[in-house]
């Protein structure tokens, strides 16, 4: 897998702070895999996502996409076209008075010919299951509905990275999984690279990679198997410990002779199977 | 009260002006608030409100709507009419109350008044209740074009308003929400004396403009996110389509107003 | 204060072409305090039946009583006001309602309305800053300052400082981290039981529920789908997935494993304790 996304020594501070937002921070991310950036708030993660596509710009240090730089001005738009952001507010970031409407903002600020336009829509929005709402007004489509119009306003971009930024953290379960399951798809099948800064432990377990964000700084970076057994890491960043990892700890408390801790409950019942089975 | 008020809403339904392209009828409204001023005698008066009529038929609005929706509108049509009758001192005095003269001149001028006024108010609202606004706002722009030269934002007027369009009703929901959240904390905008009921707003004001900037702050980032800088450059999904439809509305009004010249005194 | 809701129905915009009917037939019980946890999905009228609880809406036809107080459809108006000041409610993204200069008086707001004095009402802020965790320099700094979840504790403390005996909690703890979560939801679960409230908790969370409620009604297009204790609402896995709704994770793990092992549990707690108290059973000499 090759990188197509670097942030290489990136420190930044916002102008009315007097304490530095991000702190050297250092990491790759490969071409087709699901990174969470999880943290608790003021971490540092909402922050970095914004300097992914250049909407803030790094003090020292650089990020670079693809071969492309934010800070170089004439990449800027390109990197922008290629790099799209899913916010955490439905209602904020939803630009068109309908559907339509509103994938087609992107699409017009890049310059695309209306004919090429309207062909990208239609497939863009089937790719989202909104195609039975083109003339919907925004107000009266759901939270989920508004996100996913808002991932397919992005996809007619045709970008090499979708940057969930709480981008389901209004939402309800329903909701949530909507946007989940579309974005799922569009990584597995269209190869679409996803950075997803969440506080949901189900989705961060099921990412190909976690990295914990604490004060300004990358506290840890691996699998989520690493991460999500490191319980003081997970306590410090201000995360709640998954279900089963909980469970297998207590169970050890309770006598029950388990090696490790599992981090799903197919892998915990598993064990467990094999553990009754074999005494 | 409020709902009953139609200035500025959409009448959806299927007619040859809801069809129209928003430019011709943008100016042909236009036209006819100019030129509804070169009537000035019963035969002038009487062509430019059969051609509202003829309008108003065509748009498929029903007049019982259009007459509920302007109600309101009613009184001001019957304040300006009283301000003539016992105003103007012009011809045969028809009679008087006391030291109050009601004079034929009065009367006349009145009545014509009154129904210019009427006309315009049934236009301008046949122009909303067929053109969606989003519509009238792309219409607007194209007309506006021409201003660019004189480096005025045309482009940037034309997304604020429909940005504006787009967040009524998420405002609108949202002063509901601020509201009934005040009220279950004792708050009360219905009653007390006005000076008090004016202060009872402060609660709902503040929280909404509050949240209205923050919106602002994070849609002008998700803009900037997909790729927004200006007019410049950009194409345009909706487009525009005039047809002979629109061209003949034009030289109707253009008709109207030599009748108007011809018949006026 | 026992709450009766009886054949309660609600139209929104009746008459127009937008009606829409969002509760259907509703009678409930709610008795002196029981902590409740009102489920389902959006759309499901959790949030239109709790505003009928201190007259923010009114009832489209049947009625309710709040202990004393009562009303139904069709009554001509009458004053909420001293229903409201009993029944308070802390809604979605509470943070949204606050206006104030500062801390102390945007807390002091509801008090001042229902008519306490002005010192009783600061004595109130105070007291509240304190009870929902915040420092007490906050009480002359402006809410703006505050960070978002620093911001929902002033707003909560605004609602609880009208010492309401009704609390009515709509997703109290969304968007914030997990443990802004525990943290706020544990508070209102020890002034549940240190005041003896009635709690109603509408929420889409099963932990939640299954962790502080007594009593649960999952509701479903407008009507009352389900009632009863967790333990009850939970073993109906089928009838929840109907709504749209899922069991508590310690409930789908011990399905998993009795559909692995064969071995059948009892839980009386939905903890993760309890879960694993009971599933050790069966390394302790098999007794289950």
């Amino acid at each position: 897998m090759s990188e197509i996304l670097k942030v290489n020594d990136v420190s930044f501070k916002y102008p009315a702070e007097t304490e530095l937002a991000l702190k050297n921070v250092t990491l790759s991310c490969m071409k087709g895999e699901w990174l969470s950036v999880t943290g608790h708030n003021g971490s540092g993660k909402s922050t970095l996502a914004k300097l992914l596509n250049g909407l803030l710009l790094p003090d020292s240090g650089n990020v670079e996409v693809e071969g492309l730089f934010t800070t170089n001005m004439d990449e800027l738009w390109e990197i922008r076209r290629r790099v799209g952001v899913v916010f955490q507010n439905p209602d904020n970031q939803f630009v068109g008075t309908s559907v339509r409407d509103d994938i087609a903002f992107g699409l017009e600020n890049f310059g695309v010919p209306r004919d090429e336009m309207i062909r990208r829509i239609d497939e863009s929005v089937k790719h989202v299951g909104m195609e039975q709402y083109l003339d919907q007004e925004p107000h009266l489509l759901s939270g989920g509905q508004k996100q996913r119009v808002a991932i397919a306003g992005i996809l007619a971009q045709a970008p090499s990275i979708i940057i969930l930024d709480e981008a389901t953290s209004m939402l309800d379960p329903m909701g949530r999984k909507e946007v989940l399951e579309t974005v799922r798809t569009l990584n597995k099948e269209k190869g679409i690279t996803v950075i997803s800064i969440t506080h949901d432990l189900e989705e961060a377990l099921h990412s190909d990679r976690v990295l914990v964000m604490n004060k300004g700084r990358v506290s840890a970076l691996g699998a989520p198997s690493d991460i999500f057994s490191n319980t003081s890491l997970i306590l410090d960043a201000g995360l709640d410990t998954p279900f089963s990892v909980k469970l297998s700890q207590k169970l050890r408390e309770e006598g029950v002779p388990l090696t490790r801790d599992y981090l799903t409950q197919e892998e915990l019942v598993k064990a467990l199977w094999t553990l009754k089975s074999g005494s | 009260m409020l709902q009953n008020v139609i200035i500025g809403q959409y009448y959806p339904a299927s007619s040859v002006l809801h069809r129209m392209d928003p430019r011709s009828k943008l100016l042909a409204s236009f036209i006819f608030i100019f030129i509804i001023f070169l009537a000035n005698n019963f035969i002038s008066y009487g062509a430019a409100a059969l051609f509202t009529l003829f309008v108003l038929a065509s748009s498929k609005v029903p007049a019982g709507y259009l007459y509920r929706g302007l109600k309101p509108v009613f009184f001001l049509v019957f304040f300006t009419l009283l301000l003539h009758v016992f105003m103007t001192k012009e011809g045969d005095v028809l009679f008087s109350l006391g030291w109050l003269k009601v004079y034929e001149g009065g009367v006349i001028q009145g009545l014509y008044i009154s129904l210019r006024l009427m006309l315009l108010v049934m236009m301008t609202s046949l122009l909303t209740l067929t053109t969606t606004p989003i519509d009238i706002t792309d219409g607007l722009e194209y007309l506006l074009h021409p201003l660019k030269k004189l480096k005025l934002p045309v482009h940037e007027f034309a997304l604020m308003m429909s940005i504006s369009l787009r967040f009524i009703p998420t405002l609108l929901q949202e002063t509901e929400k601020i509201m009934k959240a005040q009220m279950a904390r004792g708050a009360d905008f219905t009653s007390g004396p006005i000076k008090e009921r004016v202060k009872a707003f402060v609660p709902l004001l503040i929280p909404l403009f509050i949240s209205a900037f923050k919106r602002a702050e994070e849609l002008a980032l998700a803009m900037e996110s997909r790729g927004y800088r200006g007019g410049e450059g950009r194409t345009r999904l909706r487009e525009l389509n005039w047809q002979l439809r629109d061209t003949l509305a034009i030289a109707a009004l253009a008709l109207l107003a030599a009748v108007l010249i011809f018949t006026r005194s | 204060m026992d709450i009766k809701i009886r054949q309660l129905e609600h139209r929104y915009m009746p008459g127009s072409p937008y009606e829409r009917l969002a509760l259907k037939d509703i009678s409930l019980d709610i008795s002196e305090g029981t902590f409740l946890a009102l489920i389902g999905h959006t759309g499901s009228g959790k949030s239109t039946l709790i505003q009928h609880l201190n007259g923010l809406l009114k009832p489209s036809s049947g009625s309710i009583a709040m202990g004393d107080t009562a009303w139904a459809a069709g009554d001509k108006k009458m004053d909420m006001k001293p229903l409201r000041k009993k029944v308070g409610i802390v809604f979605q993204y509470p943070e949204h309602q606050l206006f104030e200069e500062t801390v102390e008086k945007d807390i002091m707001f509801g008090p001042m309305n229902f008519g306490e004095s002005e010192t009783e009402a600061k004595e109130r802020a105070k007291e509240m800053i304190s009870l929902v965790g915040l420092p007490e320099e906050v009480s002359d700094k402006s809410p703006f300052d505050l960070s978002g979840g620093q911001m929902r504790r002033v707003a909560i403390a605004g609602v609880l400082a009208m010492k309401p005996d009704v609390l009515i909690l709509d997703e109290p703890t969304a968007g914030l981290d997990p443990s802004g979560r525990n943290e706020i939801m544990e508070l209102f679960y020890n002034l549940h039981h240190d005041r003896k409230l009635t709690t109603i908790l509408v929420t889409h969370s099963m932990e939640d529920a299954a962790k502080y409620a007594d009593e649960i009604v999952v509701m479903h297009q407008g009507k009352v789908f389900m009632k009863g204790v967790p333990a009850e609402i939970f073993q109906q896995e089928e009838k929840l997935k109907q709504a749209s709704l899922d069991v508590p994770e310690t409930v789908e793990f011990l399905h998993k494993w009795q559909a692995a092992s064969g071995e059948r549990h009892e839980l009386s707690e939905f903890t993760v304790a309890s879960l694993a108290k009971a599933l050790a059973s069966e390394w302790k000499g098999g007794v289950s």
